[in-house]
């Protein structure tokens, strides 16, 4: 089975300062990545990277064995942590711009997944509340056919009842042919969903299993995630 | 490709639309105006011309650099992750800047027109004659080249911090450029005197220019 993300000796700067040092990993098809770390270590850094809208300064990432440009945004379905349209957007506006610009967009998908997260495709964007635009985000994120899911932060603003449903409304909506990587610090919300962990510090990336997690070390992703960065 | 014109006319409708209104409510007034109600009839045609006159500058100068601030806002996101080629995106915003400049000089002498009403023999209102070469230059040629600037300026790592200073800069140093040429006689006679040389001169710039867009928006420009 062909890897769905191939990154090699990944290197990402600011000015000076190293934000990511020579990464290399791989991701599978059908794989449920948690991207952990602490503020500033670069996960976005990383995801932005996938969604090419960042580039690397060095290094090479593959996706789908296609380096990275504007032929795999159709691999790719991006959601950034910030709501991103533009102002005068009403959510069915985003639906039919995303219909528009992404062929892989099922528009049937996001309006029944409208209903499952309470969103009326009335409202106006820029009025909802953050964790409904993080709702809408994740309606049009997952409701296109991609090989691979980018999540920031996506249950960051949600009431603990929605973090629970959105937490199933991800893995039923995504097909077993793609894979996800979701940054976030809520781990307690998002840890039985992990299949992997990759934890990056600040010159290297740990990346394990979440079952290695629960039975070799017997602990949650929390409590592991605590105890390898604590002296970071 | 026609969608992305769409959804770029779309985006610019509902940035000028409130100025869109007024001009729309300025020149109904103006047509339903009597001539006759000497004070008040030359207050709006003075208002009328006043605002066309001041839109048609302020839309002219802003569509010069709106293509280049879309790409610091916060849609650009948006726009740059779309399953659309760099050369679709960016001719959608020079094809859209030209239409509206088109569609804003028609309203305007559509307006110019009905206030030739209270024009008399010593006084006339707004007038707006400009040349087809004002469209591409404005609408295409000058925000290609501001854009080209920017997407340069955050392509090099020592002008990656200040891109918009740099911008500044190098559209300054173009412009010193182009006035000495301009006042060299003999230079200013080759370039400037041959309307077939410049017009060959400045399809093959448009052409470098867009495509060296494309490719710094495909490979360098990052958010």
């Amino acid at each position: 089975m062909n890897s769905i993300v191939t990154i090699e000796n990944l290197t990402k700067c600011y000015g000076k300062k190293i934000v990511l040092d020579n990464l290399s990993f791989t991701i599978m098809p059908g794989r449920v990545i948690g991207l952990l770390g602490e503020n500033g270590i670069g996960k976005t850094t990383l995801i932005k990277i996938l969604a090419d809208l960042c580039k690397p300064d060095q290094g090479t990432v593959r996706i789908n064995s296609k380096p990275l440009s504007s032929e795999t945004h159709s691999e790719v379905s991006y959601m950034p942590d910030v709501s991103n349209f533009y102002p005068w957007m009403r959510i069915i506006h985003a639906i039919n711009y995303y219909k528009d610009m992404f062929p892989d967009f099922d528009k049937e998908k996001a309006l029944s997944l409208c209903k499952q997260l309470q969103l009326n495709t009335k409202e106006y964007l820029r009025k909802l509340s953050k964790g409904n635009q993080e709702r809408v985000m994740l309606m049009l994120t997952i409701s296109r056919k991609v090989s691979l899911y980018l999540l920031d932060e996506p249950v960051a603003g949600l009431d603990p009842r929605m973090k629970k449903s959105v937490t199933q409304i991800i893995l039923s909506n995504i097909s077993e042919d793609s894979a996800v990587i979701i940054a976030s610090h809520l781990l307690r919300d998002l840890e039985e969903i992990f299949d992997e962990i990759f934890i990056l510090k600040k010159h290297n990336m740990i990346t394990i299993t979440a079952d290695d997690i629960r039975e070799h070390y017997h602990q949650s992703v929390e409590e592991y995630y605590m105890e390898v960065t604590q002296n970071a | 490709m026609l969608k992305v014109l769409k959804w770029e006319f779309m985006k610019r409708l509902y940035e000028f639309k409130i100025y869109y209104l007024i001009l729309l409510g300025i020149t109904i007034l103006s047509l339903v105006m009597p001539t006759n109600i000497l004070k008040y009839s030359e207050m709006v045609a003075l208002f009328s011309s006043l605002f066309g006159g001041v839109f048609f500058a302020g839309l002219s100068i802003y569509l010069i650099i709106a293509t280049t601030s879309d790409t610091r806002k916060s849609y650009a996101i948006l726009e740059k992750s779309i399953s659309k080629k760099p050369w679709e995106i960016i001719s959608a915003k020079l094809i859209n800047n030209v239409v509206y400049l088109l569609i804003l000089f028609a309203t305007v002498k559509i307006l110019a027109w009905i206030l030739n009403r209270f024009s008399t023999e010593n006084r006339s209102f707004l007038s707006l004659t400009i040349e087809y070469e004002y469209f591409i230059v404005i609408g295409f040629l000058l925000p290609l080249i501001i854009l080209f600037y920017y997407l340069l300026a955050q392509s090099i790592s020592f002008t990656k911090r200040l891109p918009v200073t740099t911008t500044v800069v190098l559209i300054v140093g173009t412009a010193i450029l182009i006035s000495y040429l301009k006042s060299n006689l003999f230079l200013d006679e080759v370039i400037f005197g041959n309307n077939i040389i410049l017009n060959i001169f400045g399809i093959i710039l448009s052409i470098s220019l867009f495509f060296g867009c494309c490719i710094l928006y495909e490979r360098h420009y990052e958010l």
